[in-house]
């Protein structure tokens, strides 16, 4: 009900609004029309008069000038002969009765720049003043409309706007014929009318607000302007202008340049000639006054229909939300009512919640008292409930934590939680445990501070776990060091085996190869001789042996040092054969170098010499007495490259191929082998080529020869 | 039983503490016409080149106490080396960055035992040249 009452209201307002805006609308139209009728009238007179103002000045103007081309002295016949080219007419001297009235209307009147008598046939015959007389640029002018047109009509004549010559200022001309006696022209008197009177007029008759007055001549050329003057021809674009030109006058509403405004424009009639005046005002400032009323009523009435809308509007909304805000309320009532009760049903799972974790939980206040812990911190300290109230929990902190608890309240306090601190706590008995403390802020109901609870982790056995770590830790380092010991013991002990096996062999070698030498010791017979070769000989074994047992044993135990470098292969393989060349021409088998290759590779030259040598010596052994042939080479592939030596010899069963690189082992072991090696050479050989992160293999078959391959890779480290 | 040689005839140390090769190289060194002295260990050899001009050196390195490193390293740092000839001859296993080392200090030549007699003549005459 009382919305419809509202309503209604509501729209009694808008109709009544309308109605008065409407009325509003249509009383000021009227008067807007009544007003630009009666601004029209006005304007007109005033453009009259003015315009009557100017034909009234022109006008006696001309009639100066008409007065005195009267005078008997310029109807006299004036003689061209006493024109001076060089001085523009006649002399200063020369004719003065004529000159004399003219200067005197130049000092009289004061609208003449200066005046100026030309012969019929247009020649200057003189100017007053003198001075513009000298100033002439030209001599005739006979090219000047007026001239023209005087000569035409024999009548006076007010010309358009012209530019001085002599003065470069805006002028018109005023001519008028002197006739004589018998009606013959004689000359006609120029006089250059200066158009600041004009001016003067035009700015004195402004009247309104705004308004410019400008008054053009038949060619629309200004000649005065209230606005300043311009030499551009003046084009409004109303038609103003134009029809003042044919004589007609009135009033026009128009938009110039964009802007609305009020025009007035009349003919001025000068001799012979029409001139045009216009009254320029913008619209809105003519009618400015009625606008003005027109504006404020209608704002006005706006103002108070909106102030009553807008009343009604939020009468209407406050009985809305009235009704609103007791639903609202209603809702509000329920809400809290459900709300209370899960509140307290919450309270009690949270409370089961303590009561319950697994994890000893504990609340204390700001200080440290101890508020509440549940049955898992009960159990894990050894207290009953209650027992600890009104404790602080410094009071079970051993001693070894005891610094850090202030320091866990402080930073409890800024931050709000605290994540994972080591902590040690005492028992009931006096044991110490260590625990990982997490802690928060416990807030009540009222979310106001209710004091700090802390969730504790048992990590005794973390720390059991780590002192063990720790304690193997212990006993490996221990054990490395002693094994570090016992590797060093090994070095010293081979040094010195070395060194002492091989300081008798000095002496025993020595002193055989002095015998041997007969040069030093003396001669000896043959038997002699004999003797002292064999000592030498096995002093030369025992040392091979001593050398392989020493290599072989540094290869175990992975002691073998390399010195890599930039190994050229075919000098490495030429040095191989030079190296080797004696055994092969005592021996009398043929060496052949069948090497193409050309690259480098990086490896050990020094070893892999010793390779090709302990290879070729057994190949050596191999070979038949007369016709043995021994190759040696190398084969380039994509990611290593093989070298060979291949022999023409026995060949070697396939049963013994696979031990051949095993220690000691000899491939023949009857007592009559011939061959003396140490049975070192070949696992040697694969220890050296296996520490250049090579490979060693055979190719042989009894009859067919052997050949022995090694690889070394072409990327080593 | 000796031979004149052509070349001149070298005043020798040897110092070695095996003194079954002094000896020998004493021997050798006087049956080739030179002169020849032993010394068994490296402080007395250090006195003995200070005391006496030799042309040349044969200096072992294990020696007990006083080695051949230390009488090199003696030698060298006073400067003294480099009036002398030293020739390292030893059965000890030596890396190359000793025997570079040795040779750096102004050790003037290396040899391994066992040497042949006609090698350790070459670089005795060789090394006073």
């Amino acid at each position: 009900m009382r919305k419809v009452a509202t309503t209604n209201v509501i729209l009694t307002f808008i109709v009544f609004s309308v109605i008065m805006v409407s009325s509003i609308m249509v009383y000021t139209t009227e008067q807007i029309r009544q007003q630009t009728e009666t601004i029209e009238l006005e304007r007109l007179v005033t453009i009259n008069l003015i315009a009557s103002k100017t034909e009234l000045r022109i006008d006696s103007i001309v009639r100066t000038l008409q007065i005195t081309s009267n005078d008997d002295a310029i109807k006299e016949a004036p003689d061209a002969s006493l024109i001076d080219k060089s001085l523009h007419g006649i002399p200063e001297y020369q004719e003065t009765n004529k000159r004399t009235p003219v200067h005197n209307v130049i000092d009289f009147y004061n609208d003449f720049e200066s005046i100026l008598y030309v012969l019929p046939n247009g020649d200057a015959y003189f100017v007053e003043p003198y001075s513009s007389q000298q100033a002439l640029t030209v001599s005739n002018f006979s090219f000047r409309g007026w001239y023209k047109n005087v000569i035409n009509t024999h009548d006076s004549y007010v010309s358009s706007i012209i530019i001085s010559k002599a003065t470069n200022n805006p002028i018109t001309v005023v001519a008028v014929p002197v006739i004589s006696q018998d009606g013959s022209l004689r000359g006609i008197l120029a006089g250059a009318l200066k158009l600041n009177a004009v001016q003067k007029v035009l700015n004195e008759s402004r009247s309104y607000p705004n308004e410019r007055i400008l008054m053009v001549d038949n060619e629309r050329n200004i000649i005065a302007d209230t606005a300043g003057f311009h030499e551009a021809k003046v084009y409004l674009g109303i038609g103003a202008i134009a029809k003042a030109l044919a004589g007609e006058r009135g009033t026009i509403i128009g938009t110039i340049d964009g802007t609305k405004m009020f025009v007035a424009y009349a003919p001025i009639e000068v001799s012979q000639n029409r001139w045009v005046i216009v009254s320029i005002q913008p619209y809105d400032d003519a009618l400015h006054s009625v606008n003005l009323s027109r504006n404020e009523l209608t704002f006005l009435i706006i103002a108070i229909s909106s102030l009553f809308t807008i009343t009604g509007y939020f009468l209407y909304r406050s009985s809305v939300s009235r009704e609103k805000f007791a639903q609202k309320l209603e809702q509000l009532n329920e809400f809290l009512k459900r709300t209370q009760s899960t509140l307290v049903m919450s309270e009690e799972r949270y409370r089961n919640l303590f009561q319950l974790s697994p994890d000893p939980t504990i609340v204390v206040n700001r200080e440290g008292t101890i508020l509440s812990y549940n049955e898992s911190f009960e159990k894990k300290f050894g207290y009953s409930k209650d027992v600890l109230a009104k404790k602080n929990i410094r009071d079970i902190t051993d001693k070894m934590s005891k610094e850090s608890v202030d320091e866990y309240f402080k930073e409890l306090e800024i931050t709000g939680h605290l994540d994972g601190k080591e902590v040690w706590y005492k028992k009931k008995d006096g044991a110490s445990f260590p625990t990982l403390v997490s802690a928060s802020i416990l807030r009540d109901k009222n979310n106001a501070f209710a004091g700090y609870i802390g969730v504790l982790k048992d990590i005794t056995e973390l720390y059991e776990a780590k002192r063990k770590i720790e304690e193997s830790e212990k006993i490996m380092i221990f054990q490395l060091d002693k094994l570090q010991e016992i590797d060093k013991l090994k070095d010293e002990f081979s040094s010195m085996v070395s060194h002492e096996l091989k300081t008798p062999l000095f002496p025993i070698k020595f002193h055989s190869e002095m015998l041997m030498d007969q040069t030093i010791k003396g001669a000896l017979n043959k038997i002699q001789l004999e003797s002292a070769k064999e000592i030498y000989q096995n002093a030369t074994k025992l040392e091979r042996l001593i050398d392989d047992i020493l290599i072989s044993q540094k290869l175990e135990l992975k002691k073998l040092t390399f010195d890599i470098s930039d190994v050229e292969v075919d000098r490495l393989i030429n040095e191989v054969m030079k190296q080797n060349a004696p055994l092969m021409v005592e021996k009398q088998i043929e060496f052949v170098n069948s090497n193409m290759e050309k690259i480098t590779i990086k490896s050990d030259p020094a070893r892999l010499s010793q390779v090709f040598w302990n290879l070729i010596k057994n190949s050596v052994d191999f070979v038949p007495d007369k016709g043995g042939i021994i190759e040696v080479g190398a084969q380039s592939n994509r990611e290593d490259i093989v070298f060979y030596v291949k022999d023409n010899g026995i060949g070697i069963p396939k049963e013994k191929q696979q031990n051949l690189f095993k220690k000691f082992y000899q491939i023949d072991t009857s007592y009559k082998r011939k061959h003396g090696g140490t049975g070192l050479g070949l696992s040697i050989c694969k220890g050296i080529i296996e520490g250049l992160e090579g490979k060693i293999w055979v190719e042989s078959s009894p009859g067919m020869g052997t050949t022995l391959y090694f690889s070394i890779p072409k990327r080593s480290n | 039983m000796h031979e004149l040689n052509n070349t001149f005839r070298m005043k020798v140390l040897v110092i070695d503490d095996n003194v079954s090769i002094g000896k020998m190289l004493k021997q050798f060194l006087e049956l080739k016409g030179h002169q020849c002295v032993t010394v068994a260990d490296g402080y007395n050899g250090l006195e003995l080149i200070r005391k006496q001009k030799f042309d040349v050196i044969v200096l072992d390195l294990a020696m007990p106490e006083f080695s051949g490193f230390d009488v090199v390293n003696e030698l060298s740092g006073t400067g003294e080396i480099k009036n002398q000839n030293i020739i390292v001859l030893t059965a000890v296993a030596v890396s190359k960055d000793q025997i570079n080392q040795l040779l750096k200090a102004g050790v003037k030549s290396f040899l391994k035992k066992p040497v042949s007699p006609e090698a350790l003549l070459t670089t005795i005459t060789s090394s006073t040249k």
